[in-house]
């Protein structure tokens, strides 16, 4: 999986490509540990991300928990699949999708 | 012990042998030096007892009479007393073989007198007036010396000229005018040289042989003291190790033996205190193994096992299996009657393995449990233990639940599924079908949360199968996932399949489809058939 990170002042979008599975995500768990310090307005472009796990979830969940204190999140570009799984685990009624 | 006498025996002897051969090198090198040597001094030293003889005689020698004696050939008593003292000088040094004054002629010699010595021959001893002639080019070299008035040395080696090897040293005779009327030659024979030079090469080879013997018995003796005893003590010092009776010994000396003495304590010390790590480790491993071990009992004995669960029941049949991928799993299932008219139904997956997901499962499962027996719908049920599953919940866990309650008399049952996998149901004699919805967040998510919940239906004959993703995520050696259309597949493989053939159906085309891969995630598996309200059974 490829993490790409673009920090424009407090805002942080981070694009996503490839399988967000159990062997990926604490590679973004730990990208984002530190990548959050000082955001505001957090941004997941998942158009290139073709899988998601509970593990991967997990992650966003997470991070969803940080920003609701310091900010807010939001994810962008999700196709008709991964959709199909936010609403299915109902993480559709957690996460702002745009 | 034999063998190690033998270690020893060979170690010294190598080097003694090395040595000794070493030593019998330089032995062949210091002796055939010192025999060039000495035969070189030896040579200089006739070279110049010749030269010496020939020059003090010649200086004796009255030159102005000399002529006189070879042109009339008649002998004084000054030709005597040469002589005599020809003779004294023949007699008294050993080595000389002639010694005699000469009157140097055109292409010849015309002898005056000759030294004569007790023992020789006297044939061989010329007198006053005898001539020797000799070849042209005999005494060429020796031609301009005499001219010259010089003295000159030749040495002669080997027997080419007859008189074997020899130094001859020439001094010429002058008169009062300073013409050269006479020359004395002195011959050293060099018949013994070699005789002496070897006697003198042998004492150095005999001394040398004694102190190599010597050395190589003193080298045997320190090498026994500094290198096989230490050597040796080393080695009982590792054997010895074995038995854990281990001490630095203190060798002779401070020196590499002795530093390896340290080394080898140290290793043995630091080996002693690795062991004991490993000890303690394993033993800690085996105390978590033993607990483990327990939990697994623990956590088995927490999920309904017997089955037929409800025996006299006869409306239902349910079964309903649980295998964790580790000594301990996240998954779980339950069934429980809430009353007489209401089995409430569960199967859930805590994110993560292992112990955290074990406990967090305990959890949650009790909680369900719990809050569902005193009543409410499944959306009331989850939102109540969702509140308390979220306090706290650092360790972020989640935990899927699809959770119904189903009115045994009707067939209608109410479900929620906070996240868990699509339900599968057979109506009648259908097919197994995926019933597919949006489903509520997982459980410890967040707080706050409400739960969507919704009716259902079952038929007398309809069947029910829920299950976690370690079903449809059983993944094989090529990275492939089992997924929900082979899950289908095996769940229809016997139409009349009771609940438990169907578990054991759905397991076997799991176990086949992994194959030899390593079970990743717990495979939790629940099966209802509902055979309508009892009175029409």
């Amino acid at each position: 999986m490829t993490i790409k990170q673009n920090k424009d002042g407090s805002k942080l979008t981070v694009a996503l490509e490839g399988r967000l599975d159990t062997t990926t995500a604490p590679q973004l768990e730990g990208e984002l540990h530190t990548a959050l310090d000082g955001v505001t307005e957090l941004i997941f472009d998942l158009a290139k991300l073709e899988y998601i796990s509970s593990a991967g979830l997990r992650v966003l969940l997470s991070a969803h928990k940080v920003m609701s204190k310091q900010g807010s999140m939001v994810i962008r570009n999700a196709d008709s699949s991964l959709m199909d799984i936010f609403e299915v685990t109902g993480f559709s009624d957690i996460l702002t999708i745009e | 012990m034999e063998e190690q006498k033998k270690t020893r025996k060979s170690l010294s002897q190598r080097i003694t042998v090395q040595l000794a051969v070493l030593m019998a090198l330089m032995a062949v090198l210091v002796t055939s030096i010192s025999y060039l040597a000495l035969r070189a001094t030896y040579l200089n030293l006739y070279s110049e007892k010749a030269q010496d003889l020939a020059r003090s005689l010649a200086a004796e020698v009255d030159g102005d009479k000399v002529e006189n004696y070879v042109i009339t050939g008649e002998t004084d008593e000054y030709y005597d007393w040469l002589k005599s003292e020809f003779d004294r000088v023949k007699s008294k040094f050993t080595g000389i073989q002639y010694v005699y004054l000469a009157y140097p002629e055109q292409d010849r010699f015309i002898y005056v007198v000759e030294g004569f010595a007790e023992g020789d021959d006297m044939s061989q001893i010329c007198s006053l007036g005898d001539v020797y002639e000799y070849e042209a080019t005999e005494y060429e070299h020796l031609l301009p010396d005499i001219e010259a008035g010089r003295a000159s040395t030749e040495l002669i080696l080997g027997q080419d000229v007859g008189y074997g090897a020899s130094v001859s040293a020439w001094a010429p005779v002058f008169d009062s005018s300073g013409r050269v009327v006479g020359i004395v030659e002195a011959d050293c024979s060099l018949s013994n040289l070699n005789a002496v030079v070897r006697a003198h090469a042998l004492r150095i080879v005999g001394v040398l042989l004694l102190c190599i013997f010597a050395v190589l018995a003193l080298d045997i003796l320190i090498l026994r003291r500094n290198v096989s005893e230490p050597v040796g003590q080393l080695t009982s010092l590792v054997n010895s190790y074995a038995n854990q009776a281990i001490a630095e010994p203190k060798l002779r000396y401070d020196d590499e033996l002795q530093w390896l003495a340290g080394s080898f304590a140290e290793m043995t010390r630091r080996i002693d205190a690795y062991t004991a790590e490993v000890e303690r480790v394993t033993a800690e491993k085996e105390r978590i193994g033993a607990e483990l071990n327990v939990a697994t009992k623990i956590q088995a004995d927490m999920l309904p096992r017997i089955f037929p669960p409800f025996p006299d029941r006869k409306e239902l049949d349910l079964y309903a299996s649980m295998t964790p991928a580790k000594e301990v799993g996240g998954d779980f299932y339950d069934f429980f009657l809430i009353d007489d008219d209401h089995l409430a139904m569960v199967i859930a997956d805590v994110s993560g393995k292992g112990v955290p997901a074990a406990l967090f499962m305990v959890i949650a499962k009790t909680l369900i449990k719990n809050r569902a027996q005193m009543g409410g719908t499944p959306a009331g049920i989850l939102h109540d233990v969702n509140e308390q599953l979220s306090e706290g919940n650092e360790a972020e866990l989640f935990v899927t639940v699809w959770l119904a309650i189903l009115e045994l008399s009707t067939g209608k049952g109410m479900a929620a599924n906070a996240g868990h996998e699509h339900p599968a149901v057979r109506r009648g004699d259908g097919t197994f079908e995926l019933v597919k919805y949006r489903h509520s967040p997982a459980l410890a998510t967040m707080g706050g949360m409400k739960f969507r919940e919704h009716e259902f239906t079952l038929a007398p004959g309809d069947c029910l199968f829920v299950y976690t993703d370690g079903v449809t995520e059983a993944t094989n050696a090529d990275k492939k996932l089992f997924g929900e259309e082979k899950l289908t597949e095996a769940l229809n493989r016997d139409p009349a399949a009771k609940p438990k053939e169907l578990l054991q159906s759905v397991k076997q085309a799991i176990d086949e489809f992994v194959g030899d891969a390593v079970q990743f995630d717990d495979i939790t598996m629940l099966c209802l058939h509902y055979a309508g309200p009892e009175e029409s059974v």
